[in-house]
């Protein structure tokens, strides 16, 4: 019986370390280009026994990251999230955001700005 | 002065105290354009000062009076009824203190053109008191 109680305590904190329970804190996104063939992602975290946080400066470094993927265009249609992960005791933070690198001289225009019409025409236009 | 036991406490609860908890509610960033020219950090905070009303009414309901205690009950649940609602961070005494954000940001971005903003909503807890902080960082292209 003791046994049983050993195994069944294991497992479950087995589960609760390598699963750790996710919540997602805000999400954002800017307007997504026409011309999405260059992706770029950052990601920038914070962990702390039982939550304490004594500042916030970890994200701080993020935009840096990106530009950095996309010295002579332009970053959008960025997908930003904030999540926190515990594990146990241990509260890890994280913010990251995924874009999109633009040619400085390309076509931006966001779908998020057109109108059902305008969609119809694109996707006749195509169409092979 | 104080025993081992209580030293043990008393060093962390103050480390926490006087290195305030920070926390993270929101963060958000905007398109990054480094093809207009120059880029030139910039940035902005404001705040406003916070209230745990919930750490306020556990340390008046210690009062030995019971005639008090009611009286803090019903104060907690007019108060409690007049907070409702999704929030960060503890009740403030107006809603226009983040107002200034934009525009004291473009104060120091003399083309008014500003990319890769990053807008933060934080805070800073210290015991009942807290300072509800937003921060906007950005490239003011010059």
């Amino acid at each position: 019986m003791k046994h049983l109680y050993l195994t069944v305590g294991a497992l479950l904190a087995a589960i609760c370390l390598l699963n750790a329970c996710a919540s997602l804190h805000s999400i954002s996104v800017t307007e997504v280009p026409r011309e999405r063939d260059q992706p770029v992602f950052a990601k920038r975290n914070n962990i702390a026994f039982f939550g304490i946080h004594f500042d916030n400066s970890f994200a701080d470094e993020l935009r840096q990251d990106l530009a950095e993927q996309c010295p002579h265009g332009r970053v959008t249609g960025i997908l930003t999230k904030y999540e926190i992960y515990w594990y146990l005791f241990v509260q890890r933070r994280q913010v990251s955001a995924r874009g999109f690198c633009v040619d400085g001289s390309a076509d931006t225009t966001s779908l998020t700005m057109q109108t059902p019409e305008s969609h119809r025409m694109l996707a006749r236009q195509e169409r092979p | 002065m104080f025993g081992s036991r209580a030293r043990g406490f008393v060093l962390p609860a103050s480390a926490i105290l006087v290195g305030a908890c920070a926390e993270l509610y929101h963060y958000q960033l905007s398109d990054i354009d480094s093809t207009q020219g120059t880029l030139v950090p910039v940035s902005a905070q404001v705040s406003s000062t916070g209230v745990d009303f919930e750490q306020v009414w556990q340390v008046l309901e210690l009062t030995p009076s019971s005639r008090q205690r009611e009286r803090i009950w019903t104060a907690q649940e007019v108060q409690s009824s007049a907070h409702s609602g999704p929030t960060t961070g503890n009740p403030t005494f107006n809603d226009r203190w983040a107002d200034e954000v934009a525009s004291v940001l473009l104060a120091q971005c003399p083309s008014g053109r500003i990319t890769g903003v990053s807008a933060v909503r934080e805070q800073r807890k210290y015991s009942a008191i807290s300072g509800e902080i937003v921060t906007v960082k950005g490239l003011c292209i010059q």
